[in-house]
């Protein structure tokens, strides 16, 4: 019995080491596709002139969704920031989900807000409306207030009430940059298959903002959010801009996603009650329009567009994260036809079935073969030689692919001028392999449990805001 | 480490040379600009090796200037060896630098870059096609159009609207060329380019070959872009146009049309816009009472009357929004 339960767990370890080699080598291979499409990307854009877009009045017009609730701390700085973009055309909608603290009465008093008649579109099935508000000193914001129903139900508020070509979402604490409307809508004007595009988000902790804009990149204190700075360059650098190339853009992060209007329509808009509302739309529309049109893209832009805030403690992290994992499970599930299905090509050979092997069993099979390994190490089931190999796929690989993102975000966009920071961004890319990672993993292997084994609430998450 | 030390480094090295040309070179370039040097005098003591810095200068000011600076600044090139230079540069293997010859050739308006332009369109790389179309367009080659169109067909990258986004940037000499195009063409794809041309140049003349399309073809985008195009030009025939399409069975057609009325603020088709605040989809309506809105004195009276009736009704509602929208607008 012994001697099949040794069997066992050797061949499981080397089923683990497979494992690691296997994602490892994956995201090499990413991270060249990933260098080929920023060189492509960065080539079109040195010969380019966007504001050519304007000149030509080719341009979309753009709503930008706000849903918020309980952002009275924040809410009028960031609408404020917003309605200085630069582009021709854009509205600015602020859907109060029925917050309980003084949000709409902020938006009211500080934009000399006026009531207008609701009109009914009922393109997409929401809440009720209690009110809309057209702005007396700023022509393009409108106020929505609405009864509570989360944050996809206020999305679909404002889908309802736009009339404009594309919709932007917006987290209400996210930090725009003043070009983003104009990267982020380009695609649109060049390629009509385009229904949605999505922008690299990037960490805001340590970085010096005023009047809601970044005005100088640094790097944070909290070890815990610069961890996050390396990880986000990461999966922003390989993860979306390799997938892209595959056609196979599975998540557009929430904090800053554009879409076609119309295409939201035709899929009904953002599932309500589902965690991780933007990953599962994103699929849906592949699911859904590849059928009627199979030249239909999700594009996305390599630009830092959007700043955020990373949570600087381990219990924010830890709900972040297990939201996250749940997030990424739910979608998989709902729409698990992809699989394997040759009609969406390389979305449903290869990238699909990523997902589901490497990011939602992942870290299940991760976590236990972590703790298989150190079982049979402690009771000499496996030789010192087998364990630095496995060492060396589960952890080099990682410490060579968060400095390869270094290297290419030092080959392309620069946003960490100073050469001390630098070298620390290096640092940090080798010491988040050994612990973060690892706490990371453990948050999505509970998040996973917790999945499949029955809460699958959202899980509130705080954030301190930024210091203007 | 070392590496991406080396590469900033490297970048280093390189912004410092770009400062150092510029705080070397900017002066002689803004003497040369108001003086009557000769340009070829001003290149040749620039050294070769510093052209890359030159170019990237000499592109922001190319952007910006205007008039006798921006011809001046243009001789640079269109009178100098570096007018060689860029023709020799085409035949590099790198396709970075083809672009870039390519972007500076567009500056010499001579048949013999215009020929060498045409050829560089066969290529078959998406960015050198695109530069190439531009250049072309910013020389007013518009007699390659029919060419250009050819081309883009049968590149499968190429999207209806990014082939739309390189060709607009042509001035409107290309209309007749188009407007003749449109009586062979086959391609739903081409025929809507045409027509979104025709409608952003404002091009009266391809009436006829408009209505035409209108009325013969059965594609709904094709039908809203001819009816775009009406609303730019004003007479009896796309007016009694409109009229029929306001009936139209498709929602976005009768927004078009309605849209198109508005534009050309015909009174005869008053009553027909009226009507259409009782149309059964809440898009027409809306588009409706827009329109009436500032038409003529009785189709805002008429608004007006809908908007205090207190019933409660659709129509009502959307009047109420319509004028108080409109009114906050105009007190900007």
């Amino acid at each position: 019995m012994i001697d099949i339960i040794r069997s066992i767990i050797q061949y499981f370890n080397y089923f683990i080491l497979l494992y690691f080699l296997a994602i490892g080598s994956i995201y090499i291979l990413l991270s060249f596709l990933s260098f080929f499409n920023l060189k492509r990307y960065l080539n079109n854009q040195a010969f380019k002139d966007l504001k050519d877009v304007f000149r030509l009045k080719k341009y979309k017009s753009i709503s930008l969704i706000i849903p918020a609730y309980n952002e009275e701390s924040g809410i009028y700085t960031s609408t404020l920031a917003l309605l200085q973009l630069e582009y021709p055309e854009y509205k600015i909608i602020v859907v109060n989900d029925g917050s309980k603290d003084q949000t709409l009465n902020i938006l009211k008093e500080k934009f000399d807000a006026v009531t207008v008649p609701y009109l009914p579109f009922d393109h997409i099935p929401t809440e009720k409306v209690n009110a809309v508000y057209i702005c007396k000193n700023h022509k393009n914001l409108v106020i929505v207030d609405k009864q509570n129903g989360g944050k996809a139900d206020a999305i679909n508020v404002g889908i309802n009430i736009s009339d404009s070509d594309l919709i932007i979402v917006v987290d209400a604490d996210s930090i725009i940059e003043r070009d983003s409307l104009l990267k982020m809508s380009y695609p649109f004007v060049e390629n009509e298959n385009v229904i949605a595009v999505g922008g690299t988000v990037r960490i805001a902790n340590g970085c010096q903002i005023n009047k809601g804009y970044v005005t100088s990149v640094d790097l944070p204190k909290s070890w815990l959010a610069k961890f996050q700075v390396v990880e986000y360059i990461r999966a922003f650098m390989f993860g979306r801009n390799g997938f892209q190339i595959m056609d196979g853009i599975l998540i557009i992060s929430g904090a800053f996603s554009c879409f076609k209007r119309s295409e939201l329509i035709k899929v009904n808009g953002f599932l309500k009650d589902c965690i991780g509302e933007d990953m599962e739309i994103i699929v849906r529309m592949h699911r859904l329009l590849r059928k009627e049109n199979p030249k239909a893209l999700i594009s996305f832009i390599p630009d830092p567009v959007c700043w955020t805030e990373a949570p600087e403690s381990t219990k924010i992290l830890g709900r972040q994260r297990k939201r996250w994992q749940k997030g990424t499970i739910v979608s998989l599930m709902l729409h698990k036809q992809l699989l394997f299905n040759p009609r969406y090509r390389l979305l449903g050979m290869i990238v699909f079935p990523y997902f589901v092997f490497f990011e939602m069993f992942g870290p299940i099979i991760e976590a236990i073969g972590y703790i298989i390994f150190f079982i049979s190490l402690i009771f000499g089931m496996v030789s010192l030689n087998f364990a630095l190999v496995l060492f060396s796929a589960a952890i080099l690989y990682g410490v060579v692919l968060s400095l390869l993102s270094v290297i290419l975000e030092e080959l392309t966009f620069r946003k960490y001028p100073s050469t001390l920071y630098l070298i620390e961004l290096f640092v940090i890319a080798v010491l988040e392999n050994f612990g973060y990672r690892q706490l990371t993993l453990w948050y999505r292997f509970v998040g996973s449990v917790e999945y499949f084994f029955g809460d699958r609430k959202w899980g509130h998450m705080e954030k301190k805001g930024f210091s203007s | 480490m070392t590496s991406v030390l080396t590469i900033r480094l490297i970048n280093h090295i390189r912004n410092k040379r770009q400062e150092k040309f510029i705080s070397k070179w900017q002066d002689h370039i803004f003497d040369y600009l108001y003086s009557n040097l000769n340009p070829q005098e001003l290149i040749s003591r620039i050294p070769k090796n510093k052209y890359r810095y030159l170019f990237s200068y000499l592109r922001t000011f190319l952007f910006n200037l205007k008039g006798d600076d921006l011809n001046r600044l243009k001789q640079l090139i269109t009178e100098t060896s570096l007018r060689e230079y860029f023709i020799n540069k085409l035949n590099k293997h790198s396709k970075k630098k083809q672009v870039e010859a390519i972007y500076f050739l567009r500056f010499i308006n001579t048949e013999e870059v215009v020929d060498l332009l045409v050829r560089t369109l066969k290529a078959p790389n998406e960015l050198i096609f695109r530069t190439t179309v531009e250049s072309l367009a910013y020389l007013s080659a518009y007699k390659n159009i029919n060419l250009i169109l050819d081309l883009s067909k049968k590149r499968k990258y190429l999207t209806k609207e990014s082939i739309l986004s390189m060709i607009i940037k042509f001035d409107q000499s290309i209309c007749p060329i188009l407007t003749k195009r449109l009586e062979t063409e086959k391609s739903t794809d081409i025929i809507y380019i045409i027509i979104t041309l025709l409608w952003h140049f404002k091009y009266a003349n391809a009436l006829k070959n408009i209505l035409n399309i209108l009325f013969y073809s059965g594609d709904k985008g094709l039908i809203i872009e001819s009816i775009r195009y009406l609303g730019e030009v004003e007479n009896l025939d796309s007016v009694n146009a409109l009229r029929f399409f306001l009936s139209h069975s498709k929602p976005e057609i009768r927004v078009a049309a309605i849209q198109a009325v508005s534009k050309i603020g015909d009174t005869s088709l008053e009553e027909n816009i009226m009507t259409k605040i009782l149309d059964p989809e809440l898009e027409v309506k809306i588009a409706a009472a827009k329109a009436m809105y500032k038409f003529s004195n009785k189709s805002e009276y008429k608004l007006l009357e809908y908007a205090n009736n207190p019933s409660g009704q659709i129509e009502s509602i959307i009047a109420k929004r319509i004028i108080i929208e409109k009114r906050i607008l105009e007190n900007d």
